[in-house]
């Protein structure tokens, strides 16, 4: 088996901060994501997704990558701006490709001149709502007798989802019909009543109309709500709740396949992992955490209500797979999947980003390789990353199966250890294999060692540093504006002070960086979507692209469809 | 389906033109030291912090 050859890609959720120049009126969130898109349109070529289960509003870059707005709930104009990577083979090409997504979107959102507009890398906002990073891995899902039982499974349970979704479907449309009408009615007669008795001046009764029938019958924008905004809760409810048995399943689905076996030995890594890309939090009671996400996660990988479990392994894609009338059997049947990861944070830090998706793929192919057969198990394993991250000592042993309780630092070693004999044992590894397990052993002896030396190549450590050294004794609005400005993509931003200061390490160049804003990885899907993109970007050809598949429609309607993983003649 | 398509122009390895170099103009002078730097945040995070806050909010997270 070939170490650091499979395809591995990030999301990151950006939130956005905007404080206009000029005018009080701050613009929504989906308009700045189109100043946003919209300039980028300028420096790349681009092209429209637009294939089946997509469903968010977005764009693909001819670097390979894409950017997403991803909206809040399933109405109004509030959201984050979405970037995913071009997919890659080795993590220095995926650091690389992420670094190229910061600059491109933080450079443009700087640049867009309307106001003061920035994004931030994190993962919590000011009130802990919860956002951020996603990590892909393709991984083993089944083989054998267990890749046919996944695939009996949804042949079995596709039946039964259509089934369900078109009840759920009548019942959600007879609701909406229902409220629609009685809001109307008594909607109406408020509205009637406070023309006739209130005389409203025209832009008061635009508020009105807003407040009472929702905000698309006054803007005709296709962005914002149909319906008044005390029904977005009870809506989304109705939705959590009529998706719930199908996400259920199919947990269960996937429980039954390899890949469950590959993430139970993963997860005590994943845990421990928290000292190295954990990149800090500053609660409400002002106290610092590893990571901002251990806190948020709700089950490992029980994906129950969808939204809501925020499970550390997400099976959301696979439901995607079949949410529309066409489900992508292709992917969905296939026997190498995506694993999506939600545990870790969005890093500043060069060598944290690195070292999180390095370790993780090692850790990967070393477990589908068999070199780790029996990993340390975590008893309570929510309990262990919430006791991991609020001790930034590092100290706390949690608990593992067989009656011993292990630190973080010392799982981690564990992991090195095992990946290490992996490596050594392999024919021909890599020569990144080396690298990262010189980083990863590095770091954890600083980690007990020297701390400080870590300032600016661990985000926890640069933050806890910072809140330390200039945030000591200042009240705890000014500290979280430490812990939030940190992650700030801009010139003010904490990390890009002491990034400009040349206080923190790289581990990419610029010019590595520079390049991939425009071009796309090699030995990757991303190649050939880029080239396509490129071709018929601003001519009379459609394109529609995806992850996996590419439709090319010409003029007079001719539809020409591209598997990306598949070889062509000309590659 | 997979098949190759036949393009009016061939999909080669074009040579793109490399991005305008950003005009973002700093927003602070960077200091030099890490002295320099700490005292700068020290400054900064005072400024308005609640206003700041309440910039940085995303209604119902995301995932």
């Amino acid at each position: 088996m070939k170490i650091f050859d499979r395809l591995i890609g990030l999301e990151t959720e950006y939130a956005i901060r905007f404080r206009p120049h000029f005018s009080t009126n701050r613009p929504t969130d989906h308009q700045l994501y189109s100043f946003l898109v919209g300039a980028l349109k300028r420096k790349l070529p681009t092209a429209s997704p637009g294939l089946p289960g997509q469903g968010k509003e977005g764009v693909f870059l001819a670097n390979g990558g894409a950017v997403w707005f991803e909206r809040c709930r399933f109405a109004g104009q509030t959201g984050l701006v979405e970037g995913s990577t071009p997919e890659c083979r080795s993590p220095r090409q995926l650091l690389i490709c992420q670094r190229a997504q910061d600059r491109l979107l933080s450079e443009t959102a700087h640049t867009a001149g309307i106001g003061d507009f920035c994004l931030l890398k994190n993962c919590r906002d000011s009130q802990g709502q919860s956002y951020g990073a996603q990590e892909n891995y393709e991984a083993t899902l089944a083989t054998g007798w267990r890749l046919l039982l996944w695939r009996a499974g949804w042949i079995l349970l596709y039946p039964l989802n259509v089934i369900q979704f078109i009840v759920f479907i009548v019942l959600l449309v007879a609701l909406l019909a229902i409220l629609f009408l009685a809001n109307s009615l008594l909607g109406g007669l408020v509205y009637a009543l406070v023309r006739l008795i209130a005389r409203p001046s025209e832009a008061e009764c635009r508020r009105w109309q807003e407040r009472i029938f929702g905000r698309f019958w006054v803007t005709r924008d296709d962005a914002d709500a149909p319906w008044p905004p005390w029904l977005e809760e009870p809506l989304f409810v109705v939705l959590q709740l009529g998706l719930t048995p199908f996400f259920f399943v199919v947990s269960l689905l996937v429980g039954l396949t390899d890949l469950r076996r590959t993430q139970q030995r993963l997860t005590a890594f994943l845990a421990s992992r928290a000292v190295l890309g954990g990149s800090g939090w500053l609660d409400a009671e002002g106290h610092f955490h590893l990571t901002e996400k251990a806190e948020t996660r709700r089950t490992v990988w029980l994906e129950t209500i969808p939204d809501f479990s925020r499970p550390v392994f997400s099976n959301a894609h696979f439901c995607k797979m079949v949410s529309s009338f066409w489900p992508r059997w292709k992917e969905l049947l296939a026997s190498r999947q995506r694993m999506q990861i939600s545990l870790g944070d969005s890093n500043l830090c060069e060598e944290a980003e690195y070292l999180r998706v390095a370790t993780t793929l090692l850790v990967l192919d070393a477990i589908e390789a068999g070199a780790i057969g029996t990993a340390p198990t975590l008893r309570r394993p929510l309990r262990a990353f919430r006791q991991i991250s609020r001790d930034p000592t590092l100290t706390t042993a949690v608990a593992v199966r067989g009656g011993r309780r292990m630190t973080a630092l010392e799982i981690q070693r564990w992991y090195l250890d095992a990946c290490r004999r992996f490596v050594d044992n392999a024919a021909n590894p890599p020569g990144e294999t080396h690298e990262v397990l010189r980083r990863w052993a590095d770091v954890l002896d600083r980690l007990e060692t020297d701390r400080s030396s870590l300032v600016g190549r661990l985000d926890w450590v640069t933050k806890q540093f910072l809140l330390d050294e200039a945030g000591a004794d200042l009240p705890y609005t000014a500290r979280k504006k430490i812990d939030l400005r940190y992650h700030e993509l801009s010139p003010g931003g904490y990390f890009s002070r002491l990034e400009a200061a040349g206080q923190t390490t790289t581990v990419a160049t610029t010019d590595e960086v520079a390049q991939a804003m425009r071009l796309p990885p090699s030995s990757s899907p991303a190649l050939r979507r880029a080239r396509y993109i490129r071709e018929f970007s601003g001519s009379n050809t459609v394109l529609r692209v995806g992850w996996r598949f590419l439709e090319v429609i010409k003029q007079g309607g001719k539809k020409t469809t591209i598997d990306l993983h598949e070889p062509l003649l000309w590659d | 389906m997979t098949s190759a398509i036949a393009t009016t122009r061939p999909v080669t390895e074009d040579i793109p033109q490399p991005l305008p170099a950003s005009s973002a103009p700093s927003a602070l002078p960077q200091p030099a030291t890490l002295a320099e730097v700490l005292q700068a945040i020290r400054q900064d995070c005072l400024v308005q912090p609640q206003v700041y806050l309440e910039e940085v909010r995303v209604p119902f997270g995301g995932e």
